[in-house]
């Protein structure tokens, strides 16, 4: 797909390629559904595209636009499924011996139990490689407000995880 | 910590995800284009059409007049004289008159309007009379008029003023000024009708008599009656210089019924293509009340009561009162030709 960008923008393609699988990675761990997180990333991807010529190509973090994007895809469709289905995923600890369950899966559900804000902050730090301003930036809050929230993250996520995953605090 | 968090977080890094599809993402980025190009689209051409209507419903929408159709009422088009004389409301208010209402308004079908034959008599016996005039300070609005309702034998506070009421045994909402149309009881604060009568026609025939104690009119003794009938804004005026001349008359139309109109009219007799008019301002048909004949070589009209009215040309006064030519639809007429119809029609009382 040609796109009209300047000398200092990405190629399209090129930033595609690189970006698609972390950004998939990113938006599962923090919808915990990977088939929701692929359908919202593609999503991401294709109004990237659309405005990649306009101002996305140009920024200096197109991955973490996308990441916004999909995670605004991702919790319209929360609403929705809220207003049809009000059921909340039962606790991990109700579920059965958590040793028996795949290592990402552990996470997964850990990370589903850790508020939004905090969720979303510990993907970008963690699996999207950003820097504390990086996810300020994408937060839409200061770098400030970022630590803190990374701080509590930290915290929730260790407290949602349980013993068996070998996780020190 | 970090380490710790970063190590937690680690499998979902080796998480399998599907290849790249740039074709697909292509795919979908051009439909949301298209879906983007449809919304602008709809705005583009909604705007301006919620824009038009929204004008539409503003410049459409009626002003300063205010309906309310009660069933006890028909509207002036349809309107049966005296097809229901109780409950609800009816004021058509061009006149400036506030409306009110004390029953539900409806639509009204022309299956609701019920014809029959004797109601204006049933209507003079329940002691109430329609009445349908022009607005005095509305003279724009003569087509629509005020419609309200007369208590038969009231007699107003001075002659050629009557009440009117919005239903019978209802509001008063105004005034009905013989010769010159409704007035509001707002626009009758300092209103004139002496003056009025005299710019309209150049002379007052009611400024000539007053109440005589007994519920009649008498006139009042040094005060020449006017005899002068030159209309003015009448479209229905007398063309000749001598009125009551053109044209002799060979039959009168006549009204059954036993209950009559008690207002007063004065007027001049006017004979006119073999008509016979009562001219006060406007020439108004007479309606003669059952029994009265022509004598006088069709000059004058004795009334069953035995008093004559008459000759033409002359200033009279007849008992009775004005009522919409509507009345013909359901009165007891006989002997009405068509080509002597006149928006107001004047009923004479057989005394």
């Amino acid at each position: 797909m040609a796109a009209d960008h300047g000398p200092h923008e990405l190629d399209f393609s090129v930033w595609f390629s690189g970006a698609w699988a972390p950004l998939v990675r990113a938006l599962t761990a923090f919808s915990g559904d990977q088939d929701a997180a692929t359908e919202a990333a593609a999503e991401a991807c294709a109004r990237a595209l659309n405005r990649w010529g306009n101002d996305v190509g140009s920024m200096e973090n197109p991955t973490g636009w996308a990441f916004a994007v999909g995670r605004d895809v991702l919790r319209k469709q929360w609403k929705r499924r809220r207003r049809q289905t009000p059921d909340v995923p039962a606790p991990l600890q109700n579920r059965q011996d958590s040793s028996t369950l795949d290592e990402r899966l552990v996470v997964i559900e850990a990370l589903r139990r850790v508020p939004w804000r905090q969720r979303q902050a510990l993907v970008l730090r963690y699996l999207l490689d950003m820097s504390q301003d990086e996810v300020a930036q994408v937060m839409g809050i200061a770098p400030g407000s970022a630590a803190a929230i990374l701080h509590t993250a930290r915290a929730s996520l260790r407290a949602a995880l349980p013993d068996t995953t070998g996780v020190e605090p | 910590m970090n380490d710790d968090t970063a190590s937690t977080l680690r499998p979902l890094g080796d998480l399998d995800v599907p290849p790249p599809d740039l074709q697909g993402v292509e795919k979908r980025a051009a439909r949301i284009k298209q879906r983007q190009t449809r919304q602008r689209v709809a705005v583009a051409l909604g705007v301006p059409l919620v824009a038009v209507a929204v004008l539409a419903i503003v410049l459409l929408a009626p002003r300063d007049t205010q309906v309310t159709i009660d069933p006890a009422v028909p509207p002036p088009s349809e309107r049966t004289i005296g097809s229901s004389l109780t409950g609800g409301s009816t004021v058509t208010a061009p006149c400036s008159t506030p409306s009110t209402t004390n029953g539900t308004p409806q639509t009204l079908s022309k299956a609701d309007i019920v014809t029959v034959p004797d109601v204006i008599s049933k209507q003079y016996e329940s002691g109430w009379l329609p009445y349908s005039g022009a607005c005095v300070f509305r003279p724009e609005n003569a087509d629509s008029g005020i419609q309200g309702w007369l208590r038969n034998g009231e007699i107003g506070p001075e002659p050629g003023k009557n009440q009117l009421y919005d239903v019978p045994n209802g509001r008063l909402i105004g005034w009905a000024y013989s010769q010159l149309g409704f007035v509001s009881l707002a626009d009758d604060v300092g209103f004139d009708a002496h003056a009025e009568r005299v710019k309209r026609f150049g002379c007052d025939q009611y400024a000539g008599i007053e109440p005589d104690g007994q519920g009649n009119w008498r006139e009042k003794p040094g005060i020449p009656r006017c005899t002068i009938t030159t209309p003015r804004r009448d479209e229905n005026r007398v063309s000749t210089s001598v009125p009551g001349t053109d044209g002799s008359v060979n039959s009168i139309p006549t009204v059954s019924g036993n209950a009559w109109p008690s207002a007063l009219l004065l007027g001049t007799l006017v004979a006119k293509n073999g008509c016979l008019y009562l001219q006060s301002g406007q020439l108004n048909m007479v309606l003669w009340a059952d029994g009265s004949q022509l004598v006088d070589g069709g000059k004058s009209v004795r009334l069953p009561s035995g008093r004559t009215v008459g000759p033409t040309g002359t200033s009279v006064q007849i008992g009775g009162g004005e009522v919409p030519r509507e009345v013909l639809q359901s009165a007891q007429t006989r002997g009405v030709n068509p080509a002597c119809i006149t928006p107001m029609i004047v009923i004479a009382a057989p005394t």
